[in-house]
């Protein structure tokens, strides 16, 4: 498992249950991931896999 | 994900010491607290069983080894399109409201707090649970 990918998803988590904004934070996260996503679809080298860092 | 519970735990503490059915306000807490673990600690170890056989199958059919990342991608296009359900939209209104949950969700004494706290670590776990998803791909 990936500490800082591990860290961010937990920041997220916190964000999306404990801000105002919960929803629309939720939304936003949706967005990022399917774009970053579809990212790492066409190149494969935008995702550091285990062992390469992040 | 423990952190973000804060609220709701207390809220319960706080209602349990109201009501002053028990005599220690923190002993029923506790069943709840621990009931919400014990739902992450199960999806946890399914997890990581779930990573081992990914990574077994990983090693017996190169294709897999070979397309890991574009894998991964897909797997994040997943966890974004889960983000926009409706079942992800409630749970999350759920676990935003702790004092919806408790005044819709309360049960006395030690197995009413026992169900609450396992109730409450599924609503979570349906917020949470397919993000989670998104660390196969670092794994």
């Amino acid at each position: 498992m990936n500490i800082a990918a591990m860290a961010l998803l937990t920041v997220l988590i916190f964000a999306e249950k404990c801000f105002p904004p919960g929803a629309r934070i939720a939304q936003f996260a949706a967005l990022a991931l399917i774009l970053y996503g579809t990212l790492v679809i066409i190149v494969p080298a935008a995702l550091p896999l285990s062992g390469a860092g992040m | 994900m423990f952190p973000s519970a804060a609220p709701v735990i207390l809220a319960v503490a706080r209602v349990q010491r109201d009501t002053g059915t028990f005599r220690y306000a923190f002993a029923p807490t506790w069943v709840f607290v621990g009931a919400y673990l014990l739902i992450w600690t199960l999806f946890g170890g399914l997890s990581y069983l779930g990573a081992l056989a990914a990574s077994e199958l990983a090693q017996q059919v190169p294709w897999i080894m070979m397309n890991a990342a574009r894998i991964g991608g897909g797997i994040l296009v997943l966890a974004g399109i889960y983000q926009l359900t409706s079942l992800k939209r409630v749970c999350l209104a759920k676990c935003r409201a702790p004092q919806d949950f408790i005044l819709h969700s309360w049960g006395k004494g030690y197995s009413g707090s026992l169900r609450m706290g396992l109730k409450y670590g599924i609503y979570c776990l349906e917020v949470t649970g397919c993000s989670s998803s998104f660390f196969f791909p670092w794994g």
